[in-house]
């Protein structure tokens, strides 16, 4: 336990170096810088935007001095350059005494026939929500007519489109009278309602296609193959600002085109920033938003802050290490100030509860609070981190999420092989076994269940359930969707998928002489093929180059890949969820859902905690003693003017509900109640201790246990519900620890005085003293209790069990 | 061949009958007769056919095969048509001899006397009627073809299109060398003997999406109508070249549509998933049938006029019998959209063309699966039988083909713009082919291209 490095703030400091956003001068910038027209037809939104020395960015296109230095070319016309003849110029802006450049050129390429099918008709029908799963890309199609999920199959919707019912959608001899233009129009009745209006240009777009003869898109047409948004991030003032953004598309001849008309742009919160079809951002009130742009083939997007402009970015607030630093950045940008340290009282409960699931007991409550060394918390965190509670805890976290669970049937059982697994997750946690570690031997499985217990990770018998899960734990990423098409809110397609499956095209089960046990191994072939293409998919890495197998088994070339200390997916994904349980809330949130419409809250904190994890050879301990000693960690919950509104920046400490596990931990503990067992297991067994999702009880269900039936974080269930609040006041749970637990009536018998037995109460429930207010309360309760003092003081620890302080970490 | 009535039209609008001249009504006349030889089986709480004769109300309202009564037209009523043993009616009373002369009398005046109720109560208006009922039974090659138009006025009102149609319906006249091409809110004919183009019949309800001739070949059926909207079926006299008559006021446009061989039915059908049949004496609605779960593309009428056969783009195939919408059977085995039907001329197979590419082979008497290959690359679309039980199919792969029942291939055609829509054979036993460019290409059996209409010309 104490081969982890001991980190001094010197060295963190020198693991992250994050730069403050603020800029020292005021910026003025053309987006997009390289300005590429490739038909006559085209034509390219400019953008101008001046970052001010508080830096905040404002859309001043329309103020700036515009100069083209050759006007042969192309014509400037309110934010947009159309395009004249073929050359090459520059476009100068000059603006608030900054100037800045952009090079133009034009090129007549192709000249367009008519608009193309694969590249604007197909985009149209997405942007407008035809192709959603609600609609007419419902597997079924809607009243008759289907279309490819967000337009997955161009060549399907053609069909369906010119040839199905030839001339109900599109009428190539009269494209007024064509379904598709009526429909979307709202001139015939349309369950999907008035999409566009004739007057729209895209209304025009798809009446020029079928006026064309509705023609598919050729063979050799290039297509867009990767989207981005100028510019990717914008500051803006809480007041209400406007800013242009430019959508564009590069396409496999290289072109880079302006396809901000095409894309579907959506805010993640209207209420901070929203976004208009023109592609205009307009901020409303304080906060963060992120405005995705989605198109057939790619989605980007644009992160938005929202802060109060006229404010100075708020003083760096004094960082204890490199978390502190990206926070701390993050905050002056938001203006928001940092809330204080955390009491002593509030920090001992606060860690205990996070690092081993328990309560401080009144002596370590009592030791904490009397040692006067400087670096007591420090201290603390040190013993904590090598208690076996920490080991419990984190089996149960990790046991969640790898599904360490039996099922028990009639001709099944393998609780043999679930305590087998149980255990050795415990023992690669106890020994503080790098994670990359734990990681490859899961992925590298063979043998038998109860033998090579890593193996239990192939319960599984479909590659693509064991490619998802795998995906969804180590990656962070649900990449489901791009089984049956193209990842409609993510990067990946269905080559990216397949080619993922396959490195488990191999793995195969065998039942063993023993009915309790199954072995695991890899069958020389076996592949994977695409559905649409039929062809065989090579393994490739998602995301990266193809797998190059030879003769080694894939799931090891796999667990190769997946554990090389430059796989930052890995890193990200593992410093994310361990940054999740101890700040409450993930950077990335939830923590097994990464993609690129769910961004990072903070990147430059992720990647610190990432490089972070790397450093320290993928050890827990080493990071989670970052972050414990992190001012972040520490901070109070009590918020200050500024930051009221955070919930995901780390400006002050979240209060969270305990895991239903270590609410029934701390709830037996504060009474003294001793628990004879859950089923299946040793009396005196803790609820973190439980190693089998088969296994729970009537309060843990109700609290959310997870049942360990799938990888996602979804398993384990936090929000409040009725039966929570019933069996929390109405139920037995509570009266029954309380009367059959030794702690209470062990006070009462040492002590005749009541105020002291609420003292102890109150200190092991609550790791604090009652407050004058309370002392007061509960004297006048004891004095005029109906029951007389030793209900009364019952009454008083139930109310205390059932105050929202002992519910919550906070 | 002959015509129990020839082509006529009646615009029949009946006056309050003479004074001093025999009428009949229901109360003193009709009811003693029905009571008599009728309500043993259609009288209440014993509505066999779901007709009760026993009151006014319920005669009128008729049973499964739709009102029963048509004022002022005695031939032109189910009820006198099965007692006077007319056409395809199941003949009443059954398994007796017809009723006797003096009967038959006083219903044919009741009805044309316009169904009085009582000694008292008021004589009804008839409705305009169109007779257009053959019997059918007799129907076969013509011994001198059927009389067409020869040239037609041009239009002045024609919409201006951008460029040709595809062709989405096709038909050839079975006696007579004359082809009709669907287009936008027109109908253009095409003299095949010359290649001249006729002329072009307009069709206001909007799109053509079906073109059928009827068995004697002498009226054309127009369907069409806009998408979503509205859908109607036309009936044009080729001698003239004049509507006859319009029925059906669907929903949504006419995709699928026939003319029962006896002329006395139109069915029709679309993205409504309802077959619906209407009299085309009087436009009633007969029956209709929602057994289709999605879009209905094919309806036809079996050569003997005892089925109809529909099918739909989920792969589902019924048939059931024409007068009533009884017995409905389905034909499994499409495994994709079902494009097009066709009957052999002896009413012993029915052919269906396959999205899955596929042409499939029906014995309907016991609706079994009993052929099926591989037609056309992307789809078979389009299906005709000719005379002689050959078949020809079209489809995505922009080729037609012509085979034998056993699924061999007797030629192929090529030089479609990308998709063969429609496949039929002329009254030669030529074969005509449909495109997306509105091209209509005439071949030879053996594969040599006679003609190409092109509907390009025109605009």
């Amino acid at each position: 336990m104490t081969a982890h490095p001991r980190i001094t703030r010197s060295l963190a400091l020198l693991c992250a170096f994050v730069l403050s956003h603020v800029a020292d001068a005021a910026t003025l910038r053309i987006f997009p810088e390289h300005i590429d027209i490739h038909t006559l037809a085209g034509s390219q939104r400019v953008v101008v935007t001046l970052m001010d020395t508080h830096g905040v960015t404002s859309d001043v296109t329309s103020e700036a001095k515009v100069t083209l230095e050759n006007t042969n070319f192309v014509r400037w016309q309110a934010g947009v350059l159309r395009p004249v003849a073929s050359g090459e110029t520059r476009l100068l802006v000059q603006h608030a005494g900054l100037s800045a450049q952009a090079d133009v050129r034009v090129r007549r390429s192709v000249e367009a026939s008519g608009p193309s099918f694969q590249n604007e008709v197909v985009p149209v029908l997405m942007r407008y929500g035809c192709s959603s799963g609600g609609c007419h890309g419902a597997t079924r199609g809607k009243d008759g007519f289907r279309l490819s999920l967000f337009g997955y199959d161009p060549d399907a919707d053609h069909f369906r489109l010119t040839r199905e019912f030839v001339n109900r959608r599109v009428n190539v001899a009269l494209p007024q009278d064509s379904l598709l233009l009526k429909k979307s129009a709202g001139t015939v009745p349309h369950g999907g309602g008035k999409k566009l209006t004739p007057a729209d240009a895209n209304f025009e777009l798809l009446r020029e296609w079928i006026a064309s003869g509705a023609p598919k898109s050729p063979a050799d047409e290039a297509h867009m193959s990767s989207v981005r948004v100028f510019p990717s991030d914008l500051t803006l003032d809480a007041a209400g600002q406007n800013h242009r953004i430019v959508v564009m598309g590069s396409f496999t001849d290289g072109s880079q085109r302006d396809v901000t008309h095409l894309s579907v742009l959506e805010s993640s919160d209207d209420s901070i920033a929203s976004v208009t079809r023109d592609g205009v951002v307009s901020s409303h009130r304080r906060g963060e938003a992120f405005i995705s742009v989605r198109l057939p083939s790619g989605i980007s997007g644009v992160r938005v802050d929202v802060v109060p402009g006229q404010q100075e970015p708020t003083a760096l607030a004094q960082a204890w290490n490199f978390i502190d630093e990206a926070v701390y950045a993050r905050l002056s940008k938001l203006r928001m100030t940092p809330a204080d340290v955390c009491s002593e009282d509030d920090f001992v409960r606060r860690v205990f509860i996070d690092t081993i699931g328990l309560l401080p007991t009144l002596e370590e409550y009592e030791f904490f609070k009397n040692d006067t060394r400087s670096d007591k918390r420090a201290k603390l965190v040190d013993r904590l981190l090598a208690r076996p509670e920490f080991t419990d805890l984190w089996t149960m976290k990790w046991g969640e999420r790898l599904q360490a669970r039996s099922i028990v049937s009639a001709s099944a059982s393998h609780q043999k092989a679930t305590v087998r697994y149980t255990e050795w997750l415990r023992r690669q946690i106890e020994s503080d076994t790098p994670m990359n570690e734990i990681i490859h031997r899961l992925v590298a499985a063979k043998g038998t269940w109860i033998e090579n217990p890593e193996t239990n990770f192939y319960r599984e018998r479909d590659p693509k359930v064991l490619m998802e899960n795998m995906a969804q734990l180590f990656l962070g990423a649900r990449i489901q969707c791009a089984q049956c098409h193209n990842h409609p809110f993510d990067r990946w397609t269905q080559n990216d998928y397949y080619g993922m499956v396959a490195f488990f095209a191999r793995t195969q089960k065998k039942q063993c002489e023993d009915m309790m046990d199954v072995l695991v191994y890899e069958a020389s072939n076996g592949e994977t093929s695409h559905p649409v293409t039929q062809k065989l998919v090579a393994p490739k890495f998602l995301g990266g180059s193809s797998a190059i197998t030879a003769d080694r088994e894939r799931r090891t070339v796999l667990a190769d890949w997946l554990t090389a200390p430059d796989n930052h997916l890995v890193a990200r994904n593992l410093a994310n969820i361990y940054g999740q349980h101890f700040f409450g809330v993930g950077i990335i949130d939830p923590v097994d859902d990464a993609r690129v419409s769910n961004p990072p809250s903070n990147p430059e904190l992720l990647d610190a905690l990432a490089a972070r994890l790397v450093t320290v050879g993928f050890k827990p301990r080493a990071l989670i003693r970052d972050i414990l000693l992190s001012r972040t960690y520490q901070h109070s919950s009590v918020e200050n003017e500024t930051n009221r509104a955070d919930t995901r920046n780390f400006s002050h400490a979240y209060p969270r509900r305990l895991l239903a596990e270590v609410l029934w931990d701390c709830l037996t503990q504060a009474t003294g109640y001793y628990d004879d067992g859950f089923y299946f297991e040793r009396p005196g067994t803790r609820a973190v201790q439980i190693g089998d999702g088969g296994i729970t009880s009537t309060f843990l269900s109700t609290f959310g246990r997870s049942k360990r039936e799938t990888p996602c974080t979804c398993e384990v269930k936090s929000q409040p519900t009725l039966s929570q609040a019933l069996s929390l006041i109405n139920g037995s749970n509570i009266t029954h620890c309380i009367e059959r637990g030794k702690n209470l009536k062990t006070w009462t018998a040492g002590d005749k005085d009541p105020a002291k037995v609420i003292r102890s109460l109150y200190l092991t429930s609550l790791s604090r003293l009652p407050s004058d207010v309370e002392s007061a309360a509960f004297a006048e309760t004891l004095r005029t209790h109906a029951g007389g003092p030793s209900v009364a003081l019952q009454d008083i620890f139930w109310a205390v069990l059932n105050s929202n302080e002992f519910l919550f970490n906070h | 061949m002959r015509l129990i009535g020839t082509l006529l039209i009646l615009a029949w609008l009946c006056t309050p009958p003479l004074r001093g001249e025999e009428t009949r009504n229901f109360e003193d006349h009709i009811l003693p007769l029905l009571r008599e030889h009728c309500a043993n089986c259609h009288r209440p709480g014993k509505t066999r056919g779901g007709l009760d004769v026993t009151t006014m109300e319920k005669l009128e309202k008729g049973g499964s095969a739709g009102p029963s009564v048509i004022p002022g037209l005695a031939e032109n009523s189910p009820l006198f048509r099965a007692m006077a043993h007319i056409g395809n009616e199941e003949p009443m009373p059954p398994e007796q001899d017809k009723l006797p002369p003096h009967i038959l009398a006083a219903f044919k005046l009741w009805i044309e006397g316009g169904l009085k109720p009582n000694a008292s109560g008021r004589a009804r208006e008839a409705r305009a009627v169109v007779q257009l009922t053959v019997d059918a039974s007799t129907l076969g090659a013509p011994a001198t073809p059927p009389v067409f138009i020869r040239s037609l006025p041009p239009r002045t009102d024609a919409p201006q299109l951008v460029r040709a149609l595809p062709v989405m319906a096709l038909a050839a006249n079975p006696w007579a060398p004359i082809v009709a091409v669907g287009g936008q809110d027109e109908t253009v004919l095409h003299d095949l003997s010359d290649g001249h183009r006729i002329g072009a019949l307009p069709f206001a309800a909007g799109e053509v999406r079906v073109l059928r001739f009827s068995h004697n070949g002498q009226v054309l059926l127009i369907g069409g109508g806009r998408p979503t909207s509205s859908g109607k079926v036309q009936l044009v006299e080729l001698k003239t070249g004049k509507p006859l008559t319009t029925v059906a006021d669907d929903f949504d446009v006419v995709l699928a549509a026939d003319l029962s061989p006896d002329q006395s039915l139109v069915a029709t059908a679309g993205p409504e998933k309802l077959v619906r049949v209407y009299r085309v004496a009087d436009g009633a609605l007969v029956w209709s049938m929602k057994k289709h779960a999605d879009f209905i593309t094919s309806l036809e009428f079996s050569p003997d006029g005892k089925h109809l056969a529909s099918a739909d783009r989920a792969g589902g195939i019924f048939i059931t019998d024409a007068t009533n919408g009884k017995n409905p059977r389905l034909l499994a085995g499409a495994t994709d959209a079902v494009n097009q039907l066709a009957w052999r001329s002896d009413a012993r197979s029915l052919a269906a063309a396959c999205g899955d590419g596929q042409a499939l082979l029906y014995d309907p008497t016991n609706a079994r699966l009993v052929a099926k290959w591989p037609a056309h690359e992307g789809g078979c679309l389009s299906v005709a039988y000719s005379r002689e039980g050959s078949l020809l199919t079209g489809g995505h792969d922009a080729t037609a083909s012509l085979w034998e029942e056993s699924g061999k291939r007797i030629s192929q055609f090529k030089n479609c713009d990308t998709a063969a829509f429609r496949v039929v054979f002329t009254s030669a036993q030529n074969l005509l082919v449909g495109d997306w460019s509105g091209d209509v290409r005439e071949w030879t059996p053996e594969g040599k291209e006679v003609r190409v209409f092109s509907t390009r010309d025109h605009h």
